[in-house]
């Protein structure tokens, strides 16, 4: 028996150790991000490197802001993230609905068709694409952007959603509707409250997949005034010299939106996990 | 009889009208961006589309296929794209089961681990390769830093810049990336399983090792295979990790398929070339999306 308790509090010793050194890896690249951009050039580049800034300041951040032009690009990838996510989310509900409900022509086929597409590589699109973008004047332009990214964001997002409808009982529209609401306006009004968690989730998804994007935008922008964050950090990387404390805070500045989604989503995912569960 | 028959001939028309509806959109945006560009992408590697030496875009058959199978960057860019694959859903599995088992423990604190694990998913995928090329850098970086504090190297290594290191560093920094992905998965999976399983196999006697081959990994089998495929297709499409610290090189030792018809299209503008490239791949990754769709199709079983 006490070797068996033994066992158990070794191996719960063990998990602890494993969680704190994958816990330390984890953050360190972050940490030091954090760090590096807090620093003066010359405390930057000095050998031996100092784990926390003697000197700490917020200089490179004003930089980025002004010099860098970081602002800008804030506001467009809020700007493109922010609509195509919005019409993605839209657009999958929609859809997630119609293939868990209703009969939608081509049915499974088309459903497991939407989903192979999610393995798609994008070269083979972006090609083809660049072509037609410049056909149509859309290269430079942020509308070309939106469109590829709700377009790729789509296959995942109606599947998330899909899945979700089917898990809540069918008796929920069908009162709605016997008390004679029609299947819109149950949708709206019954259906779509209790939807919030997966609504979240695809938000969360599309927000993610528009804001980490850099090869579309990478080729099809090339205007500075339209650049997105990706693009605009990779610009700081200098073909000889790169100041790197300007781009860590421009890392910085990219993840901080982010973070902050992340953590208003959690508290939004409980509230809506409870709300759809008490009134439903 | 006959009013409820015509009522639900009448619910099946408007579930089919509104279902079509309802969907449309959707699909319309995906045949456009998706399936168009893909039978276009496809139809442009047969012909001899090239900006700077004045190819027009007639057909030319099977030229580009040929060039591509007679170029030692191609083949090497093939090699290169399994080794980077391999590696990458190899790690990431096994540190992602190690992972999920322990925050799957008793072991306390475990919302904050939880959440420092999951750093490197919340980090955008250019910071992430941006910043790991700054911790690997020649002169300034903190890896070497660190090592030549520790002894274990008598000189600085320039990690990227070294046709044998650059490959290792480079998956180092996406299994960094990718690792919180495969752990949530495998962790929810695990969540379910009731803990007096354990406790019973406890008190059968089961070890650590009997206790995770023979309970753990069947319980959690069909995620573990979700899991290897995705992160396969997210390898093989990963064009930022590599594009972002390497761009290929040093001597295209980190040139994976996808960046190489990158480079071919927007470098070189042989975009018939280049669209015979991702036609490989394309085809390579349909492979694994058939397995993804035969795994997802079972769970809808």
């Amino acid at each position: 028996m006490a070797a068996r308790r033994s066992l158990g509090r070794r191996s719960t010793g063990i998990a602890t150790i494993v969680c704190v050194l994958l816990s330390i890896c984890a953050l360190f690249p972050f940490f030091w991000m954090v760090v590096s951009s807090m620093k003066y050039d010359d405390e930057l580049y000095r050998d031996p490197p100092t784990l926390i800034p003697q000197n700490p300041t917020l200089v490179k951040y004003g930089e980025a802001l002004s010099r860098g032009g970081f602002g800008r690009y804030m506001l467009n990838s809020l700007f493109v993230t922010g609509i195509a996510t919005a019409v993605s989310v839209v657009l999958a509900t929609l859809g997630g609905y119609a293939f868990a409900r209703l009969d939608v022509p081509g049915g499974k086929a088309l459903l497991f068709g939407i989903l192979l597409t999610y393995t798609f590589p994008g070269i083979l699109i972006l090609i083809p694409f660049y072509f037609v973008f410049r056909s149509l004047g859309l290269i430079d332009t942020h509308l070309a952007l939106v469109i590829v990214y709700v377009t790729f964001t789509l296959p995942y997002a109606i599947w998330t959603m899909r899945n979700y409808f089917l898990q809540l009982p069918e008796s929920v529209e069908e009162c709605a509707m016997v008390d004679g609401c029609t299947r819109m306006r149950a949708l709206w009004k019954v259906i779509l409250p209790m939807a919030r968690p997966a609504i979240a989730a695809c938000f969360i998804y599309c927000f993610v997949s528009g804001w980490n994007e850099f090869m579309f935008a990478n080729t099809i922008v090339t205007k500075e005034s339209l650049r997105t964050l990706p693009i605009g950090l990779n610009a700081i990387m200098g073909e000889f010299t790169t100041d790197w404390g300007l781009l860590m805070a421009g890392s910085v500045i990219s993840t901080v939106p982010m973070m902050a989604l992340f953590s208003l989503i959690q508290t939004n995912l409980v509230e809506g996990l409870s709300a759809g569960a008490v009134k439903g | 009889m006959t009013g409820a028959r015509f009522q639900r001939l009448g619910e099946k028309r408007s579930s089919r009208f509104l279902g079509f509806w309802l969907a449309f959109p959707a699909i319309l945006c995906m045949a456009v961006v998706i399936a168009y560009p893909v039978i276009k992408g496809v139809a442009m590697s047969f012909t001899n589309m090239n900006l700077l030496r004045g190819g027009d875009g007639s057909f030319c058959g099977l030229a580009n296929y040929r060039a591509m199978f007679k170029d030692p960057y191609f083949l090497l860019a093939c090699r290169n794209t399994a080794i980077w694959t391999i590696a990458n859903v190899a790690i990431q599995m096994a540190l992602g089961i190690i992972a999920a088992v322990s925050l799957n423990g008793n072991a306390k604190g475990q919302g904050v681990y939880r959440t420092l694990i999951m750093i490197p998913w919340i980090v955008p995928s250019v910071v992430s390769a941006l910043t790991w090329r700054w911790m690997f850098d020649w002169s300034n970086g903190i890896v070497n830093a660190a090592l030549l504090k520790l002894g274990l190297i008598a000189a600085p290594v320039a990690w990227l810049g070294n046709t044998k290191t650059a490959m290792p560093a480079v998956v180092l920094a996406s299994v960094w990336k990718g690792l919180p992905f495969v752990t949530m998965m495998l962790l929810a999976a695990l969540q379910p399983i009731p803990k007096e399983l354990y406790e019973a196999a406890s008190i059968d006697g089961a070890g650590f090792w009997q206790t995770l081959t023979r309970i753990t990994i069947p319980v959690i089998k069909r995620t573990i295979a979700v899991a290897t495929v995705l992160t396969t297709i997210f390898t093989v499409n990963n064009f930022n990790a590599i594009w972002l610290m390497t761009q290929g090189g040093p001597l295209y030792r980190t040139e994976i398929l996808f960046t190489y018809a990158y480079k071919i299209a927007f470098q070189k503008f042989n975009f018939g070339l280049a669209a015979s490239i991702s036609t490989v791949l394309f085809l390579l990754l349909s492979v694994f999306g058939v397995v993804y769709l035969y795994l997802m199709d079972k769970e809808e079983a």
